[in-house]
């Protein structure tokens, strides 16, 4: 899609802009929009979850409860599917929840850029999360790990079959850990902006659009924290998998 | 799609994502979450200790209560058995004086049977000499015939003999 022909299309949203140019060594590392509204994720996070444990209060108060609501939620999303072991990734899993559900959450902010709806950047934390979970696999397990592609009781005479349809369910897991992501917020993003370019366009019927567009804002935020659930909770099954083999 | 056209950004994308979430992580993980979980646990053990000492305080309870009803048992086990003694010996006493009486009563009657049996006896007497001097006045008068006192006790002897055979018993 020619983004540039329609500077004022559904998708002008997505736009990445130099804010500020860094070079690196010849490499092109500019401070972009996406950038900011990252740096402006974390700060948000670190503000809200140290401020709220500043005094640490024996009743919680609303800041409190919310650090210790996220805690717990975690905590119990990597107890419930990973187990005690679970405990070690806890700051991680911690970490990837945050910044993905902050990311979204900015994201719903009018004129505000949402991260998570670039596929380099979800599919570059899908990686991650893929490449770690490997490793763990094969920390734990060592050679062990690649009878992972044998479910087991698989008879020998389906192994020529099972084997390469594990290898690739397992090797598409970070891409449809990515692109989940990626096209929820694009989509989302992109449907609230064609529906709220009706409602200057329809004149006073633009009213219907704009009721459109009000009740998409709350799916949209909904949405915003049940992907960044799922990016999380994936992930939480992907080391229950590393560590248990099935 | 941007997304998918701008590829000029994908290192300074990529860059910045693993440099924030990397910060993000660090701080997560050395500065909030332990602050997280050391206020969770505090309240955690405040919750115990609470908990503990009032199932402390409930055991002291209990044994007081224990205590209580113990003594409370005793006073009224106490409190019937002297009620029973009391009974008991109220109960012989009367026996007692039930057996007195009746031994006295006994020996008293004994002691007018006794009297009623003289008097009887006495009367008895009166009755022959009465009827002696009856007997002989009146066959004097009716017959003219003057019996001696021998024979006229020995007439009456016989017909007495003979009513108090018959109404005797």
């Amino acid at each position: 899609m020619a983004t540039e022909s329609q500077p004022h299309g559904p998708l002008e949203q997505f736009i990445i802009q130099p804010l500020v140019d860094v070079k690196l060594a010849g490499v092109d590392l500019s401070f972009t929009n996406s950038a900011l509204t990252m740096v402006m994720a974390v700060g948000l996070v670190i503000t809200m979850l140290t401020i709220g444990m500043r005094r640490r209060a024996l009743v919680p108060g609303r800041w409190q409860s919310i650090a210790e609501l996220s805690y717990e939620f975690i905590a119990n999303m990597l107890r419930e599917n990973v187990g005690s072991e679970g405990r070690r990734f806890f700051p991680v899993i911690f970490s990837l929840f945050m910044f993905v559900l902050f990311g979204n959450m900015i994201g719903m902010l009018p004129y505000s850029f949402t991260f998570t709806s670039h596929l380099i950047v979800t599919f570059a934390l899908a990686l991650a999360v893929f490449l770690a979970v490997t490793i763990i696999g094969f920390v734990r397990h060592g050679m062990h790990f690649f009878s992972f592609f044998v479910p087991p009781g698989t008879p020998i005479l389906m192994w020529p079959l099972m084997i390469p349809i594990e290898i690739i369910s397992y090797l598409s897991r970070p891409i449809s850990l990515a692109v989940r992501l990626f096209a929820n917020m694009t989509a989302g993003h992109t449907l609230l902006k064609v529906f709220a370019g009706f409602i200057a366009a329809l004149g006073v019927l633009g009213v219907v659009p704009f009721a459109l567009v009000i009740a998409l804002t709350g799916l949209e935020v909904l949405i915003a924290f049940l992907q960044a659930y799922i990016f999380t909770i994936l992930t939480c099954i992907y080391i229950h998998d590393a560590l248990h083999m099935h | 799609m941007p997304q998918l056209e701008q590829i000029d950004t994908y290192l300074s994308q990529v860059f910045w994502t693993a440099l924030c979430f990397g910060i993000l992580w660090i701080v997560m993980w050395k500065v909030t979450l332990p602050r997280i979980a050391m206020a969770l646990e505090q309240r955690q053990s405040r919750l115990d200790d609470d908990l503990e000492r009032a199932a402390q305080v409930k055991t002291e309870a209990d044994t007081v209560r224990e205590g209580y009803e113990k003594a409370l048992a005793d006073a009224h086990a106490e409190g019937q058995a002297a009620i029973r003694k009391q009974i008991a010996e109220m109960n012989e006493a009367s026996v007692q004086r039930h057996a007195e009486l009746t031994e006295a009563l006994a020996k008293r009657i004994k002691e007018a049977e006794i009297t009623i049996a003289a008097e009887k006896t006495r009367a008895m007497e009166s009755v022959r000499e009465v009827a002696v001097e009856t007997a002989s006045a009146a066959t004097e008068r009716l017959v003219g015939v003057s019996v001696d006192a021998e024979s006229a006790r020995k007439a009456v002897d016989s017909a007495l003999s003979k009513t108090g055979t018959e109404a005797g018993d």
